[in-house]
């Protein structure tokens, strides 16, 4: 069974149909792209995956659960994160703290601990820290966890995006764009990062418009065009798709 | 003016920025926590000062215990509050929560009349002389006053800064989205602002109270004030509010050696103007950045 299913889903803003009847599977520790032009409901079937825009009808599925319903928390408790197309921070908060404050399962999150259970929240809170630590040399960001996170470079923004879910424990993380503006030394590094994280189990799904990394980094694509599913399988399969080919190049060849 | 006046009105300011800087704090979390300026939040202060006064009335005797009631009572409301009005309106524009948040200024305020008329009232703690060094005047109740307020203070900015909770709060209020992406629970985060924001308000009041005389506009008259310190600081940043509501209040007292008690705001607010033309930002708030 799949980890996380997605079916019939449509959405709407207004009268403009934003995705309709939209149907999609990320099995487990599986890695999937996603692609389509600009305004195919990409972005949109993300925020409705993850619940930032409500469902108009149809179910999301995670773990055997229907979260359709579920508050975007709730979604990122059960395991199931996102990054945003323009990476997002705590831009106030320094990079050690934009990771701690993600980390799951916290006692010192109760008042009640913080006066009765000193001594817990202190071992919990270095464990945390050492784990924080960790994951920040994983991504080249040691350099940086003291500075505020509003000072980092676009590319670094979108490894501390990376980061950040890491510390949610996810089993499937949704990635949107993370190779835009992004140096091409970098996004080699980032492709070896979400590689590695899909090795360890956990389940990716990307939209990218770098088709030519993208077909390198998957075995799995599924293409979008104006808020429908409209090709799916091996990247080789998908590329040459004549749908697929008419959305992107406008039918010219 | 000779000196030492005028460095009686300094003391006199700090006293009186301090106590101001409870409920100014107050309004710099909520603004940047629940995203609305709280104009009940000098109605939260009359209803401190009121129920130290009542809570003396019927329980008798420790101005402490009293402060304290207080401190829970306007904390209890805060929270009613919160679930019963702002809560509903929290995913609508900030200018509703604003307006509903002047209804249950005027709420609360009606319902302390309702039950204490319109009459002044002095809260009872014991008379103490003022200390005099070669005419710079110290009353030991500041002490007390200055006490609490920098207690009160120092509590909430170490939740702030070196506890998860506070961070969560931190982050909560750099956006509230991506919290949300993070995991973070909003609804227990607000729980906590509002509990701390009624009781800093409660407390705040129950002192000033104390200090003045307890009238039905007590609060509600220095709302105007302690958003002109908060915006003199820098909205958004609490150890901003702090700074921010002291310097306006110094202002304040010292500009009344000149002008007269009666025009003292006035000065004030030019001052205000005057960092503002220089500063758009506040003391310490940041350049509103494009988001």
């Amino acid at each position: 069974m799949a980890l996380l299913s997605v079916t019939d889903i449509t959405a709407r803003f207004g009268g403009f149909k934003a995705l309709s009847s939209v149907s999609l599977e990320v099995g487990e520790g599986e890695l999937v792209g996603l692609i389509g032009t600009n305004g195919a409901g990409k972005s949109t079937l993300f925020s409705v995956a993850t619940g930032y825009i409500p469902a108009g009808s149809g179910s999301v599925v995670f773990r055997g659960e229907d979260i359709t319903e579920l508050a975007v928390h709730q979604r990122v408790r059960r395991g199931l994160a996102r990054t945003f197309q323009v990476p997002r921070e705590f831009s106030q908060m320094t990079v050690f703290d934009n990771m701690m404050v993600a980390a799951r399962d916290q006692r010192g999150e109760k008042l009640a601990n913080l006066l009765f259970a000193r001594g817990a929240i202190r071992e919990e809170e270095e464990r945390l820290a050492q784990r924080v630590r960790e994951v920040l040399a994983f991504l080249n960001l040691a350099r940086v966890t003291d500075e505020l996170a509003g000072k980092l470079s676009g590319g670094q923004k979108k490894l501390l995006e990376i980061g950040r879910l890491l510390m949610l424990e996810p089993s499937c993380i949704m990635l949107d764009e993370p190779f835009a503006g992004v140096n091409p030394v970098l996004i080699g590094q980032l492709c070896e990062r979400i590689v590695e994280l899909n090795r360890r189990g956990i389940a990716v799904l990307i939209i990218e418009h770098n088709l030519a990394e993208l077909a390198r980094l998957v075995p799995r694509l599924y293409a979008m065009d104006r808020g429908q599913v409209i090709a799916s399988g091996t990247p080789e399969a998908v590329l040459a798709d004549a749908g697929v080919r008419e959305a992107y190049m406008g039918g010219v060849i | 003016m000779d000196l030492i006046s005028i460095a009686n009105a300094v003391i006199n300011g700090v006293v009186i920025g301090m106590l101001l800087a409870l409920p100014a704090l107050a309004i710099t979390l909520v603004f940047g926590i629940a995203r609305f300026p709280n104009a009940a939040t000098g109605d939260y202060m009359t209803l401190g000062a009121y129920t130290t006064m009542a809570s003396q009335l019927v329980l008798g005797g420790s101005i402490v215990a009293a402060v304290l009631a207080a401190m829970t009572a306007t904390a209890a409301i805060s929270l009613l509050m919160y679930f019963w009005v702002f809560r509903a309106l929290s995913e609508r524009s900030h200018v509703s929560r604003l307006i509903a948040s002047i209804g249950v200024a005027f709420a609360v305020r009606s319902t302390i009349t309702f039950f204490a008329g319109q009459d002044q009232y002095v809260i009872d703690v014991p008379l103490v002389r003022a200390w005099n060094f070669g005419g710079l005047r110290i009353l030991p109740t500041d002490l007390y006053i200055v006490g609490a307020a920098l207690t009160a203070l120092f509590v909430v900015f170490f939740i702030m800064y070196l506890t998860p909770t506070g961070r969560r709060m931190r982050a909560i209020a750099d956006s509230a989205e991506l919290a949300a992406a993070s995991g973070i629970r909003a609804r227990r985060v607000m729980i906590f602002l509002w509990t701390i924001a009624g009781a800093f308000c409660g407390l705040g009041g129950a002192l000033l109270g104390i200090k003045a005389v307890v009238l039905p506009e007590l609060g509600w008259e220095l709302l105007m004030p302690m958003f002109a310190g908060v915006i003199l600081g820098g909205i958004g940043s609490p150890v901003g509010a702090v700074l921010g509501i002291v310097t306006f209040s110094i202002a304040q007292e010292v500009a009344s050696l000149y002008v007269g008690p009666a025009y003292k705001i006035v000065l004030a607010f030019f001052i205000l103007l005057v960092v503002l033309l220089l500063r758009p930002q506040g003391m310490l708030g940041r350049p509103i950045a494009a988001r």
